[in-house]
Parts: C-alpha cells; structure tokens; sequence
C-alpha cells in the first residue's frame, strides 16, 4: 500500500506541475514519457531474465496460459459495453472503444482521436490512467479476495511493464511471467481491437 | 510496438547472464520503481497541461471512472472463475 501511495504522489505532483504553468515552454513531455517506458521496458526485461522461478510457470501453466488474455478481452469488452447503459452522452460502440485500451493509455487516446474525436480521445485517456492507476492502488486487495490472477485482469495492457512491479508482489514473483505474457498480447492487441470497435 | 518488444526482448537476454546474482535483481527492480516515479509525474504534467481535459473535469471524469471501474470489474470476474478454473490446482 505504501508504493502504490507513492506511485499516487508523483502522479499528483506532476498534475500540479503541470497546473502551475511553471515548467518550461515547448518541452515536449510526451516525448520525455516515450524515453522513460523505454527504459521501463529495458529493466522490467531484465527483470524478468534474471529471475529464475519466472520461466518455471510456462512450463507448469503451458497452453493454459493463453486463456488469460482472452478472460480480459472478454471481461472488458462486457464490462465497458453494459456500462454505456448508464452513461447517456456514450454509445455503446464509445465505451467500447474506451475499454479496449486496455489501460495502454497514450496509444489508444491517440488512435481514438484520429478515429473519432478529440473529446472521446480524453475520455479513452484518463479512463485508462483510472485503470492504471486503480491497478496499483487495488492489485493488494483484489488479489486477497479475487485470486492470483486479478491483478494481471485489472491491470490489462499494463501489466506488462507499469502495474508488473505490485502485481509480481502480490500475485507472487511466478506469476509475472503470465503478466507479461497477457500484457503483451493485450498491448499488440489495441491498435486493431480500437480500430475494428470505431469502424465496423 | 516492434521496438517496444525488441528493447524488453534485449533486457530479458541481458538478465540471464544475471541469473544467480540477486543483488543484480535487487537493484534493477530499484531502477523500475524509479522509472515508474518519472512516468507517473510526466503522466501528471500531460493531464496538468490539457486544458480540454481540466475544463471538462467533472464530465469527462465521472465517464472516465465509470469506464475503467467497469472494464476492470468484468475482467477480474472472468478471470476469478478461470483462476478456479484451471489455476489455483497448479499454484504453490
């Protein structure tokens, strides 16, 4: 719990950063933002070739593991489809679309508002920090009454790299092998699930 | 994408030679807390900036949170029933 507070600290500073109008002009945050995952990317690969127990669970789970990402997909896509029921400015074909960001926020905003529209492009990006940022607050408790894997399912897209380091804590370090594994599937998987969602 | 794979799939080949050194470990898994602390202030300064986004707030906000709450409650459902399923005979 203690991390995930941190993790909510530096998130806040930066939205007041942000607010103030302190920080330079013309500096490309975004830009900042695509270095930092690519070292993120980089350490949570060594991470997970350093640890030993990881590769174990291929072996112990198998094919068994595939069926992971499909239980997101399927989750998600009932979830965020029901939800517009309540949402009267959002179709159901909107808060699908949302959804299927999977919690990889800055592709599928980007690709929703060249799809559709700047406005849903916002939605689709801070709803998919919440599932981010609820992953790394909640993975401690879901794990405690959802089982091992609802870290990995809340967590989607993220799993892979931002929302790994808690779920491994929590789930325990075997089970980040299958984090990653669905994080990656997920993540391959937004740019044709967003696209497929806008235009069919 | 491919390069996001390309630089996971080179760490991962660099923590092989790793394997057996949990000091090594210890200190990588420092360094991702400490690259997760940036993107999470970079993060915070995007959604600072916007001001489509802190105009809207209230709005945009509640359709946000209405969205992920959903989208994660549907998948940790589903993934209770598969965890019985065919996970939990397996776990340690």
């Amino acid at each position: 719990m203690r991390s995930s507070l941190i993790f909510l600290a530096f998130f806040i500073s930066g939205i007041i950063a942000g607010l103030s109008g302190l920080l330079p002009q013309g500096l490309d945050f975004n830009k900042f933002g695509g270095y930092a995952l690519y070292v993120l990317m980089f350490l949570a690969g060594v991470s997970i070739g350093s640890d030993k127990d990881s590769w174990r669970v291929l072996a112990t789970h198998n094919y068994k593991i595939i069926w992971v990402p499909v239980s997101i997909i399927i989750g998600t896509m009932a979830g965020s489809a029901l939800v517009a029921a309540i949402l009267p400015s959002l179709t159901v074909r909107e808060t699908m679309a949302v959804g299927a960001g999977f919690g990889y926020y800055s592709l599928s905003s980007v690709f929703i508002t060249q799809l559709h529209s700047q406005s849903l492009g916002v939605v689709a990006l801070l709803s998919n920090i919440f599932r981010e940022v609820v992953t790394l607050l909640a993975t401690p408790l879901l794990v405690s009454y959802f089982g091992n894997l609802s870290g990995i399912a809340s967590g989607g897209a993220t799993a892979m790299d931002t929302t790994l380091p808690v779920i491994s804590r929590y789930s325990g370090q075997s089970y980040a092998i299958i984090a990653v594994f669905s994080g990656i599937v997920l993540t391959i998987l937004v740019p044709f699930l967003v696209t497929f969602i806008l235009t069919v | 994408m491919i390069s996001i794979l390309a630089v996971l799939s080179a760490g991962i080949l660099i923590g092989f030679f790793l394997v057996g050194r949990p000091i090594w470990h210890k200190r990588n898994n420092n360094l991702m807390n400490l690259a997760i602390y940036v993107l999470l202030f970079l993060l915070g300064i995007s959604v600072g900036t916007n001001q489509e986004v802190i105009g809207n707030l209230g709005k945009i906000g509640y359709e946000s949170v209405a969205i992920a709450v959903a989208s994660i409650a549907g998948s940790v459902l589903i993934s209770t029933f598969l965890f019985k399923l065919l996970f939990r005979k397996n776990a340690k």
